[in-house]
């Protein structure tokens, strides 16, 4: 009977084995790990000792100092009798071998989608271990039907993959969501660009049950998590409000205050149009320059009715209390 | 940063697990004599220590907003990463980020790999709102505001012979102090528990109003936020299945019962009044989610259920303070609200060819509100006993979404995926009892070799639904009026997203969005609106290691309302249009090899916002509200030796706005808003900075 060790360990060195005979089948959709049974890649002699002969980039050694690089976890690339290098970058036995002249090198399994390694090849690699949290998200998520690579996001030949580091995350995703990045320099926008704030907070890239990535089941659900105090439930509820936090706010950012869709009074009147002044004109005249009315300067609608997200006052059905 | 904990803590668990779901025999490779004794395994400590200082040209709250750079002068600068690896699997890491300033943070992890992982941290982000405001309102308790004992109250700001000389700084803001913890245990190969904390508190305080009917006070309100959440999870995960049980908890207090004001106007109402804060409340959920994976066509099953419950108990104040006015009996001493809350999804994912691969999903999203409902009479801003009844609305909405979507792989040169979605959307108490959404939608990848990547997507959406109704209990609406997060509504939207590697050392890339709404059948409220933006960037590797990074972005938003004045046909009509331009350079040059570093980063923002009007066949235009900014960022980066840096740097920054809701109004110039006085800010910054950087567990090159 295996112990615990030698059975994680056997896991790791047959996903290894596996992806290696994967990489040389034109990778779809239905391809699985399961249906590669053998002929399978022949790994190099000596591993690490020898992929370090040639790749003698700083960063290369880099990885033993993450989590990959653990020889105190057996079930890490570089734990004991695990597949070193060759754990990610498939077996590297002709790579190694010998190679007539003229011939090119045998290639590896390379990282990013920019690299030659189809990315579905790549990404099957980084699922070998890592697919039990994101198996069930990730599968038909946006970001894997779009193809992007493990390694368009992460980086793990540096301490600190500056995914797992909120400072350092957004820089990484505005690599693509050039808008985004955009966004984050608007005069009323959440801290990204103050490394105060990561899209992670909001959005899981692996996949989610809710739209947009989110990580909460819903915007609003989201949103309570740090603004709790619009939450309530309000004895005088503004439905809305409860209903969906970015029907008035661009939680991107806006080049109105409080990241508003647009200011009121405008705002607040594309749904209220009782008699009176909810329904009035209210045109520039009130502004400073003309009579300065207190229908639109300063606060607008909220010089009076201050609790737009609720109220919990008995006199608070206007929500002025 | 709470959220961030859930994905570390997510990877954390998978690397625990390592489940490949693979089951080929892996006896036939031997590892066991891969030494890797060229392999330089990391023992002990390596890391950074940051020391200096920042020198900040002139005070701005709103450059110190997040920044805590708010005051000129100087401020000690502090950072530092560390590293610690011990032997089988141990490890220890510190990551201290601005430590001399308000915008602190420090994060200390470490854990046994494999085992256990273990994180505290705190963050501090200081919020600056404005500090040119005024106010006579000054905090004389908990909650309570007070003016000048020799105030003398007058009948409009105009009208108030202390106001000048009461008036008191009043600076806006407030600091948001977050600390947790974060724990990962994976005690056997198929089983892992997380557990995360935090708590955020919020001191300090924010612009808020109070009035007495149409007479209105501006003030900063005090604010003592806490909030506190917390996760456990249990993960267990086979070949083929996962499974995993997950309690969520939040809770708040608001800190303060009240906030109560002084009237600064000798009418109407009291000398005094009182509001509600928010509501001490919290919110509880259990989820259990799973997923399996079956042989037959590679499909994935994969569920969730989430059940929670809000709720809310704090004590009702009165209906008023003013001691001329008889509060009636309330019909209960607290609201009692409860609100249930069911997320549920199924998901199938197959592939049933060996380039298709099929989905569909089904989600419900349930707000089921159990608040009970009364009657009460209010007293109107503590001024006016109302002569009705109004009884309150628990808000209860339904949702459910149904999503079907095909994937088919082009083998070499990318994908054509298609999709449609279904929405129905049931709410209680509104106009409109459901409201069903359909879209369609398309995909187009490119991806022919390893230097050009696209994606094309278009989609089209229609939403109606069941008739509109009068609400009881509440002022009329004109019955045109259609609310714009359930009115009929046509969405067209297309987006397109190219990069393009030109030669290895060339990247550009081209994203852009359209989207256009209408909403053809309301003839008050939004009638329409668009989105578009477009943004270009491009990379450049430039010789010596230089490199250069360009980025433009455009970005619009229009929107078209109508409105009746007079409780009629439309007599009025308001356009908005939102522009949004970016531009940022950024170059790097390793100005002396392995000595000198330079780099220059370059941002140019311009907003701006129009709003138009036409009323009755005349045509006005606010003036236009716009923002602009100019930031450049210099750093240097000297090395004195292998493990001692010179680290310096220049930040300037201008900014300048005009809004026309503050420009000018000062707190005597609206006669019924007495205002802080906050105007447009603006600012002409300029921060040096210089510091030390130590390198710790470098070993010293070799001399050749």
């Amino acid at each position: 009977m295996q112990t615990k060790q030698e059975n994680t360990s056997n896991l790791l060195k047959s996903t290894v084995q596996v992806m290696a005979v994967l990489a040389m089948m034109s990778v779809s959709f239905g391809a699985s790990a399961k249906d590669v049974k053998k002929d399978a890649t022949p790994f190099s002699r000596k591993g690490a000792d020898q992929c370090v002969m040639c790749h003698t980039d700083e960063h290369i050694m880099t990885v033993l100092e993450t989590p990959h690089g653990a020889t105190g976890d057996s079930r890490a690339p570089f734990g004991e009798g695990q597949a070193q290098c060759e754990a990610c970058h498939g077996p590297g036995g002709e790579h190694t071998g010998r190679v007539k002249r003229g011939e090119e090198r045998p290639p590896m399994i390379k990282f990013g989608s920019d690299r030659p390694t189809p990315v579905p090849e790549q990404n099957a690699m980084c699922l070998g271990c890592h697919e039990s949290h994101l198996g069930s998200d990730w599968e038909g998520s946006p970001h894997n039907s779009q193809d992007i690579a493990c390694a368009d996001c992460h980086q793990l030949h540096v301490r600190n993959d500056p995914m797992t580091v909120p400072q350092e995350q957004p820089e990484r995703c505005y690599t693509c969501h050039t808008a985004q990045r955009a966004a984050s320099f608007k005069p009323f926008s959440h801290p990204l660009r103050f490394e105060q704030m990561a899209c992670s907070q909001c959005h899981n890239p692996h996949g989610s049950q809710a739209d947009a990535l989110l990580v909460r089941d819903n915007t609003n659900q989201l949103c309570y998590s740090c603004h709790a105090d619009k939450r309530g439930p309000f004895l005088w509820e503004h439905a809305p409000v409860a209903e969906d936090c970015t029907s008035c706010h661009e939680p991107h950012g806006s080049v109105h205050t409080a990241m508003l869709k647009k200011r009121p009074p405008q705002l607040c009147q594309q749904c209220h149009s009782q008699a009176g002044h909810p329904s009035s004109a209210y045109t520039q005249a009130g502004v400073a320059q003309g009579t300065t009315s207190a229908m639109v300067m300063a606060g607008s609608c909220m010089n009076c009715h201050t609790e737009v997200h609720g109220s919990n006052h008995p006199s608070g059905q206007a929500l002025m209390r | 940063m709470n959220t961030r904990k859930r994905n570390s803590i997510s990877l954390a668990l998978a690397v625990g697990l390592c489940l490949s779901g693979v089951a080929v025999n892996a006896a036939e490779a031997d590892f066991s004599n891969w030494k890797c004794e060229k392999c330089e395994f990391p023992e002990g400590a390596k890391g950074t220590v940051e020391l200096g200082g920042y020198n900040v040209s002139e005070s701005s709250a709103r450059f110190g907003d997040f920044t805590g750079l708010n005051e000129d002068g100087s401020y000690a600068l502090a950072n530092a990463m560390v590293s610690w690896w011990g032997k089988d699997g141990m490890w220890f890491n510190l990551d201290g980020r601005n430590l001399g300033l308000d915008s602190r943070y420090l994060s200390v992890s470490g854990g046994l790999r494999g085992l256990f992982d273990i994180e505290v941290y705190m963050q501090n982000i200081p919020r600056y709102f404005a500090d040119d405001t005024r106010s006579p309102l000054s905090a004389t308790g908990a909650g309570v505001l007070s003016l000048p004992g020799d105030w003398i109250r007058g009948a409009d700001t105009g009208s108030m012979p202390n106001l000048q000389s009461s008036l008191v700084p009043s600076p806006l803001g407030y600091d948001r102090e977050n600390e947790g913890l974060a724990f990962t245990l994976t005690p056997v190969r198929y089983l892992s528990l997380d557990a995360q904390y935090r708590e955020e508190t919020r001191n300090g305080n924010r612009r808020n109003w109070g009035n007495f009917l149409t007479y209105s006070t501006e003030f900063a309100q005090p604010v003592a936020y806490t909030t506190e959440e917390y996760t456990l999870g249990l993960d267990y995960a086979r070949d083929n299945w996962t499974l995993r049980a997950e309690y969520y908890g939040s809770t708040f207090e608001s800190g303060f019962s009240a906030i109560a004001w002084d009237n600064p106007y000798s009418g109407p109402g009291p000398e005094l009044g009182q509001k509600a804060v928010a509501p001490d409340n919290e919110f509880h959920q259990t989820s259990l989610s799973g997923s399996y994976r079956f042989d037959l066509w590679r499909t994935l099953v994969s569920a969730r259920i989430a059940t929670g419950l809000m709720k809310q108990t704090d004590d009702f104040l009165p209906y008023s303070v003013n001691p001329d006015l008889v509060s009636p009996d309330l019909p209960r001493n607290h609201l009692d609200g409860k609100v249930d809350t069911t997320n549920a999804n199924l998901k199938i994912s197959t592939n049933p060819m060996r380039n298709l691969r099929l989905s569909a999903e089904y989600r419900t999203d349930e707000r089921d509100n159990q608040t009970p409902v009364d009657s009460y009479t209010p007293i109107m801003a503590d001024s006016i006993a109302s002569s009705e009844t109004f009884s309150n609305a628990p808000y209860s909405f339904k949702r459910e979404d149904m999503k079907l979507k095909g994937v088919y792989r082009l083998s070499g040169i990318g994908s054509i995926q298609a999709g449609y979605d279904y929405n129905s959307f049931e709410r209680d108490l509104q106009e409109r009892t459901e409201t069903t959404t359909d879209r369609m939608w398309a995909t187009l990848q490119v991806r022919p070799g390893n230097s050009l990547d696209g994606f094309f997507t278009i989609a089209t959406e229609t939403r109606d639904g069941t008739d509109y109704q009068s609400l009881v209990n509440q002022a009329p609406q004109n019955p045109l009026m259609r609310k714009y997060n359930m009115a009929d509504r046509d969405r067209d939207s297309m987006r397109l997203q190219l990069s393009y590697i030109p030669v290895d050392i060339i990247s550009l890339g081209l994203s852009g969005e359209y989207n256009e709404d209408t909403y053809s059948n309301s003839t008050l409220g939004l009638t329409a609106g668009d989105y578009s933006n477009i943004a270009l960037d491009g990379s450049i590797q430039l010789p010596g290691n230089s490199s250069l990074y360009i980025l433009y972005s455009h970005e619009n938003i229009n929107s078209e309302q109508a409105g009746s004045q007079g409780f009629a046909n439309p007599n009025w009509t308001a356009s908005v249009e939102d522009v949004f331009d970016t531009a940022v350079v950024g170059i790097t040059v390793p100005a002396i090899k392995d000595k000198l570093d330079l780099k220059l980063d370059y941002t140019y923002t311009d907003s701006s916002s129009q709003t138009d009007m036409v009323y009755v066949n005349s045509s006005s235009a606010y003036p236009e509200q716009t923002a602009q900014m100019d930031m450049v960022k210099l750093y240097a980066d000297y090395t004195y030796s292998h493990n001692l840096s010179l680290r310096a740097g220049y930040w300037y920054e201008k900014y300048d706005s005009a809004d026309w809701s503050m420009e000018g109004v000062n707190p005597s110039t609206i006669y019924n808003v007495l205002s802080l006085g906050a105007q447009p800010q603006a600012y002409d910054q300029g921060v040096v900075w210089i510091s030390f950087v130590y390198e710790f567990g470098k070993p010293e090159p070799e001399e050749d």
